[in-house]
């Protein structure tokens, strides 16, 4: 034994060692970011200290590398704190002082970065899962080190939240634990308490508790410590049952709970201090474990509602067939929480919508109705990772984050969630910071939608690598997860930054894109099954598929620079638009009518312009299901010509006639345009009125592509597109541009100065993309 | 007119110039002369747009004082639609569309009112604008279209086509003839105007410690027949005959043996950096003006680097590189700023990939150097190059010249001529002889604006600007930089990159920069010193607001770095310093950038954040007025380095 335990120690110091010399390597590496910028703006470090616990990636200072790609920082009072990670069911950290550095791109902003924790580690477990089988082997079986363990070890339930208290839910090869975190103090010293709640345990399982480098181990019965030279890491037991105990593997405590083990509620303090200090462990084991109940929901944590008063009519389209009213968001609250909407979704009654925000919170808003006077806001739940998309089926709602898809429940129906379900948290995710899962959509079935982003590097070019990620399973794909939560199946790959997808009526899955990688500008993708959409490094397919062209290409300037969701009108009292698509840009704060054709098998198309004005990005769209006008959601977070924060927008139809081009159909040799009313046929017949260009893209590893001439590929322009003739169509509707050498093209664009026949003038251009020639 | 004998003598020139249909670039642009002796002069012009300080001239072929300038050609739309127009102008200006007239006003140092909307056809419509001078101040003008629904801007220089007439290629070759006049330094040699034109002024390398600087064979080489060496070569062929090949040996001989302090600092020559060499020749875009040693890219109008390594140990190759103008003030190649590795990375790519040695001279030893340097004396080298030594050659003054079709100017190669060959090509030389015919008075003035586009074309401008990604058009620069900065920027005294992102570096030319910014103004219709107005105080908190962080402002903090607050959500690379704008932007294209960036630049990341009516999303701030709201942010970026801190949130 004394051998063994000797053997063990020197390679667990070895592996120290090696730990070290790696991060040496890691220091002397040159630095990714060229620039010198000055003075970077203090992280928000007021922002989340209004609730318990904060989702994100979550770096500590030990063992080596032992970053918790879904960690929960979670405030166990006196000023204490642990990680919990939801991948591997393990409490990575613990630590005292101060909370997190709020570093990453949803807090401070910067690209290429993660939350660590800031204060005093006290102690910390290898990236390992939290537990073990009755061998106390600890091995990482996943086919990568991302995403969560196999659920035949063990699989994330969710947490409770009462008040203060949060208890996590998880089983623990096939048995159901339930763990409260808390801490306790005494004589200066600071106890990180663990708390479990077990029932007979059918399999014996083995709870990493602790790793210390380098230290040597020593057990009593209740207690057993890590010694390194002047400082001790001790784990106490209160309570525990015939069954449970203490062990020490090498540099590790871990937790035994043996077959049979009767249900029961005990304790776990550990504690890390000087060596001298040790004697006054006693005064942190005087607490009987309870566990807090998690039924009933907590008391009401916030108080307070936001009372905004929405504008009508913020903006028009010229027709005035349309208008903007603002739905006035709670970006001023009590809690100086930061409000940037991702996800929209309404409840069935039409009156009230759920909002999820990137920064992790779920709003309730009600009294939307038809003069907006009275808009209240509820925060409904919080501390989530990176909640890009929301969905509300049922009236129950969903989220989508990056850690996991959430769903919430209200025990005691007063508006605040009260346990965080972990509906499926398949879904792989590494440090990077623009592993962004966007959107939650639901086809006919009942099944979701979500499509995750691929690690962009911090400068925007390439995949992964340093500490910008990993190209994990999921990387840049889109996703299709059964309606119960249990099968997550990936449905099409090669994506760099889809921030927004649509289902449609009859299940048509589409998203955008951001150009970039791979992506020569941003495109609306008709995404079929085990397509593949572009970039190559998010193929995850050998050999590198074919590429299945988009819909169309938008360009930079005029049309999409960062593309958002798509949103199929399924309203009868929104125009004349029921069963067509619409596209948002992020970037550029615009909705798009997709004027959309099938040729033989292929989609393809182009967008026109609805000319409103957002009071942010435009990003997620729904329908109320009551007053059936369209709701946009949008923020500002990278770069766009979003002016505000966050905006939340109902698109109305007023009745009036809608004027504009409404049609395309690519013919032989003609393109022909149909537009929502008759039109003036001396304007509409005459070529002098329209003007087209057409483009290429280069479709390879840089940012984004330059437009290419058609006529000579090496230069970069638009060539003018001459138009031979323009006929209008006895009803005055369609125009026939008849155009001698269309070809397909990536980009082509269309501009027209025109009259409807009742003199209203009709100013617009569309830009499409010809696959196909029919 | 004082032309007329040029253009009797062109016809024949005319026929040989492409007078094809395709329209050109640009307008055609008459000046003329006020008072009773009327002058003219033809040429082309990018734009309706020019600035001309009192009392000057604005075209060198025009004594100075008051003028007309009439533009005509073609201004095109991309479809029918209208337009209005709109002028800043110290003069006055009759502006003519398919022949309607649509503006005709007279300014002191104003804007006009907007014309009616005119409608344009689709593609060409005929245009014309008549300006003439004030009677008092300097004259400028400076044109801008409206379009349907948009704001007022210059009108892009691709909208303007004309068909050149025979007076504007007539005055094209007379340019041409007076480029050459300067370029080929004539006036070393026969006397004429010091001053007027700025290359009067241009010198040629400097001889003192040339044996430090380049190797002995090539000098030789390049003495016997320049033009072998490089088709542009100014440098005339001095010797002919059977004696040519001895004369620049023992020239050669004599220069090498003038050796100086050779630069210690010199980086070693290692060469396993050409690689890395090879690299920084493309990063720096060195193929702009340079044939690449490895590549079989012959252009004739790009210098070869195949000789690099006849012409230079490694040592002063390195040191040229460190500074190319040292010995040399005017010359084309620019500085960059380059570390110790750097250069050796270059000049190992460069020797490398190179030709072989030079064969050692004939003829060496002191008798060589000693007739080397008699020649050098009484060739005429020394009217060029710079040294201290008796200059013993002597040529006719210019005054003095009647026949302008034998020495320098001769046909054909004359084997025994004394004249040094130039080998001028048919065109060069009629050129020449066209603009000879003239009083030449043109010399002597020296017009900012044509200076800036002889230059600009000489030195390869647009090989980079507009052509490679991230470097901006040149055609838009002297409406958008101020002068004071752009010069201080191309003579390379700006250490800040202005595009922290951009691999390559700007370029400078010291020698010319402060002219060329001036004139690159000028063609703009901007004077050569920039004029400020005065600041609004009381918008400076209001335009600080809307640079920071939201709700207040539009977070432009995100990307642009502001002084010491260095961008918040850096992506690529942190945006361009805000706190530098105002001293480098001239405030009326700051404005019109921050209304419509793609309009500007179609490939920007940069945001649009104003519609077309003109309305800030920010509506609550100073009544949502996208004029307003830009202004209020120019007052606070002017502010430069004094300007309080951008708010963080």
């Amino acid at each position: 034994m004394r051998t063994l335990l000797k053997r063990k120690f020197l390679s667990c110091f070895s592996l120290a060692i090696l730990a070290l010399a790696l991060d040496r390597e890691a220091v002397g590496a040159p630095a990714a970011a060229p620039e010198k910028a000055a003075k970077k703006p203090a992280a928000k470090m007021d922002l989340d200290q209004d609730f318990p616990f904060q989702n994100a990636c979550i770096g500590a200072k030990f063992p080596a590398k032992n970053i918790a790609n879904k960690g929960i920082a979670l405030k166990i009072g006196n000023g204490a704190y642990i990680c919990f990670d939801t991948d591997l069911l393990r409490v990575s950290a613990g630590w005292t002082g101060n909370y997190l550095n709020f570093d990453g791109v949803a807090f401070s902003g910067s690209h290429g970065s993660h939350p660590t924790i800031a204060g005093e580690q006290k102690f910390g477990t290898k990236v390992l899962p939290g537990f073990a089988e009755v061998n106390g082997v600890f091995k990482d079986s996943r086919p990568e080190p991302f995403g969560p363990i196999s659920a035949s070890l063990g699989r994330w339930n969710g947490l409770y939240v009462n008040g203060n208290n949060v208890v996590f839910s998880y089983t623990a090869l096939g048995n159901n634990i339930l763990e409260h975190s808390s801490s306790v103090s005494a004589n200066g010293e600071i106890g990180f308490v663990r708390t479990f709640k077990i029932e007979k345990i059918k399999q014996a399982v083995v709870f990493a508790l602790c790793d210390v480098e380098g230290a040597t181990g020593e057990l009593k019965a209740q207690q057993a410590m890590l010694k390194t030279a002047d400082a001790s890491t001790v784990a106490s037991l209160i309570n525990a049952p015939a069954g449970v105990s203490l062990e020490i593997q090498g540099c590790r405590i871990v937790l035994r709970a043996g077959k049979g083990t009767p249900s029961a509620t005990f304790s776990v303090v550990i504690w890390s201090g000087a060596t001298a200090n040790q004697s006054k462990i006693a005064g942190l084991l005087k607490t009987a474990p309870t566990m807090p109940d998690i039924k009933k929901g907590g008391p009401l944590r916030w108080t307070e509602n936001v009372v905004t008063k929405g504008v009508l009519n913020f903006s028009s389209t010229p027709d005035g067939s349309y208008v903007i009213d603002q739905l006035t968001p709670p970006t001023e609250n009590p809690w100086k929480r930061r409000v940037r909407f991702g996800g929209l979704d309404f409840f069935r009654d039409g009156k009230r919508a759920a909002l999820s925000t990137w920064d992790g919170d779920v709003w309730i808003v009600s009294g939307i109705d038809e003069g907006l006077e009275k808009l209240t806001w509820k925060r409904f739940a919080s501390g989530s990772y990176e909640t890009l998309g929301l969905k509300i089926v049922d009236d129950v709602i969903y989220t989508s984050g990056r850690d996991q898809i959430t769903r919430y429940h209200d025990f005691n129906k007063d508006g605040e969630a009260d346990f965080y379900e972990n509906f499926n948290n398949e879904i792989t995710s590494s440090e990077g910071f623009h592993e962004f899962v966007f959107d939650l959509q639901t086809d006919t079935q009942g099944n979701f939608f979500v499509a995750k982003a691929g690690p962009v590097r911090g400068g925007g070019r390439g995949f992964g690598g340093d500490s910008y990620g990993s190209i994990t399973a999921h990387a840049g794909t889109l996703l299709k997860i059964s309606k119960d939560g249990k099968k997550v199946e990936v449905f099409a790959t090669g994506f760099r930054a889809p921030n927004g997808i649509s289902v449609g009526p009859n299940n048509e899955v589409t998203t955008g894109d951001n150009e970039g990688t791979w992506v020569p500008a941003c495109p609306v993708n008709w995404v079929e099954k085990n397509g593949f959409y572009g970039v190559e490094p998010l193929a995850h397919q050998t050999p590198m598929p074919s590429f299945k062209p988009p819909l169309c290409w938008m360009s930079h300037n005029d049309i999409d620079n960062s593309g958002g969701g798509q949103v199929w009108i399924t309203s009868k009292k929104w125009g004349p638009m029921e069963g067509e698509l619409f596209h948002m840009s992020y970037g550029k704060c615009t909705l798009y009518h997709v004027l959309k054709e099938k040729v033989g098998t292929q989609m393809q198309g182009g967008v026109v312009k609805i000319p409103l004005k957002f009071t942010s990005s435009t990003m997620r769209a729904k329908f109320n299901p009551k007053d059936g006008q369209l709701y946009v959601a949008g923020l500002q977070g990278w770069q766009t010509s979003a002016a505000k924060i966050t905006g939340l927008d109902r698109v109305r139809y007023t009745g009036k006639p809608v004027y504009g081009v409404s049609g395309l159909k690519v013919k032989k040799n003609a393109v022909e345009l149909t537009f929502t009313q008759p039109l003036d046929p001396a304007y509409a017949s005459d070529v002098q009125n329209y003007s087209a260009k057409r483009w290429n893209y280069r479709r390879a590893e840089q940012y984004g592509s330059p437009e290419f001439s058609v006529s000579d590929p090496q230069k970069q322009q638009r060539d003018e597109l001459p138009i031979q003739a323009a006929k209008l169509s006895a009803d005055g509707k369609t125009v026939t541009l008849a155009i001698a050498d269309l070809k397909p093209v990536m980009g082509q664009s269309i501009g027209f100065n025109l009259k409807a026949k009742d003199g209203t003038e009709i100013n617009q251009s569309i830009q499409h993309t010809i696959n196909v020639i029919p | 007119m004082e032309l007329k004998g040029a253009f009797v003598g062109l016809s024949c020139l005319l026929c040989l110039s492409s007078l094809a249909e395709k329209p050109s670039p640009g307008l055609g642009v008459n000046y003329s002369s006020a008072g009773a002796k009327i002058v003219a002069d033809h040429a082309a012009a990018q734009n309706v747009a020019l600035h001309v300080p009192a009392g000057e001239s604005p075209s060198p072929f025009l004594p100075g004082g008051k003028f007309t300038a009439t533009w005509t050609g073609f201004l095109s739309a991309d479809l029918r639609s209208d337009f209005q127009f709109q002028a800043d102008l110290n003069g006055a200006l009759k502006l003519e569309v398919n022949g309607v007239p649509v503006l005709e006003t007279v300014g002191t140092n104003s804007t006009s009112a907007l014309s009616q909307p005119i409608r344009l056809n689709k593609g060409t419509n005929l245009f014309s604008a008549t300006f003439s001078s004030p009677d008092s101040g300097n004259a400028f003008l400076r044109l801008q279209w409206q379009p349907k629904g948009g704001f007022a801007q210059p009108i892009p220089h691709g909208a303007f086509t004309h068909v050149p007439n025979a007076e504007e290629s007539a005055g094209q070759i007379l340019r041409h003839g007076r480029d050459l006049f300067v370029e080929h330094r004539c006036a070393k040699c026969h006397a004429g105007p010091d001053s007027g034109m700025p290359e009067l002024a241009m010198d040629a390398p400097s001889f003192d410690d040339i044996g430090s600087r380049r190797n002995a064979e090539w000098i030789a080489r390049w003495i016997l027949n320049p033009k072998e060496h490089r088709a542009a070569a100014q440098m005339p062929k001095i010797f002919g005959g059977d004696s040519a090949q001895a004369n620049s040996e023992a020239i050669a001989t004599y220069l090498a043996s003038l050796k100086g302090n050779v630069s210690n600092d010199a980086p070693k020559l290692a060469l396993d950096k050409s690689d890395a060499g090879k690299k920084l020749f493309e990063t720096l875009h060195c193929a702009a003006c340079h044939n690449a040693p490895d590549s079989s890219d012959v252009a004739a109008s790009r210098i070869s680097l195949k000789e690099a390594g006849q012409k230079f140990s490694p040592a002063s190759l390195a040191d040229f590189l460190k500074r190319p103008d040292l010995h040399y003030a005017w010359i084309k190649m620019p500085r960059f700023k380059l570390s110790d590795e750097q250069r050796a990375g270059l000049v190992a790519y460069l020797i490398s990939n190179g030709n072989k040695p030079l064969a050692s001279l004939v003829s060496t030893g002191p008798e060589a150097a000693e007739r080397g340097k008699t020649l050098l004396q009484n060739s005429g080298c020394l009217n060029c190059h710079a040294m201290k030594l008796e200059n013993k050659f002597t040529a006719k003054g210019l005054a003095q010249i009647s026949n302008w079709k034998s020495g320098c100017l001769a046909e054909g190669a004359t084997g025994n001529s004394k004249a040094p060959q130039f080998n001028f090509s048919t065109e060069e030389r009629t050129a020449l002889q066209l603009f000879a015919a003239t009083d030449r008075a043109s010399l002597a003035r020296h017009v900012p604006a044509e200076f800036a586009e002889r230059q600009s074309r000489d030195l390869n401008c647009a090989e980079c600007h507009g052509k490679i990604e991230g470097i901006p058009q040149f055609d838009i620069l002297g409406g958008k930089l101020k002068p004071e900065w752009a010069g201080k920027f191309i003579a390379g005294e700006v250490d800040e990159k202005p595009r922290p992102w951009l691999e390559s570096q700007m370029p400078a030319f010291p020698k010319r920069a402060r002219l060329l910014a001036e004139g690159l103004a000028q063609q703009h219709g901007y004077p050569a010193t920039s004029v400020s107005a005065s600041p609004h105080a009381d918008l400076v908190e209001v335009g600080r607001n809307l640079v920071s962080a939201p709700p207040a402002g539009f977070s432009c903090i995100s990307c642009h770095t502001v002084g010491n607050v260095g961008a918040t959500q850096v992506f690529e690379a942190p945006g361009i310093n805000l706190a530098k704008s105002g001293e480098r932007l001239l405030p009326g294209y700051f404005k019109r950038w921050l209304r419509n960036p793609p309009l500007v630049d179609s490939m920007t990341k940069m945001p649009v954040y104003f519609d077309d009516e003109g309305k800030s999303p920010l509506a609550d701030v100073l009544e949502g007025s996208a004029e307003k709201q830009i202004d209020a942010i120019w007052e606070y970026l002017r502010l430069g380095d004094k300007m309080p801190a951008p708010k963080l949130d």
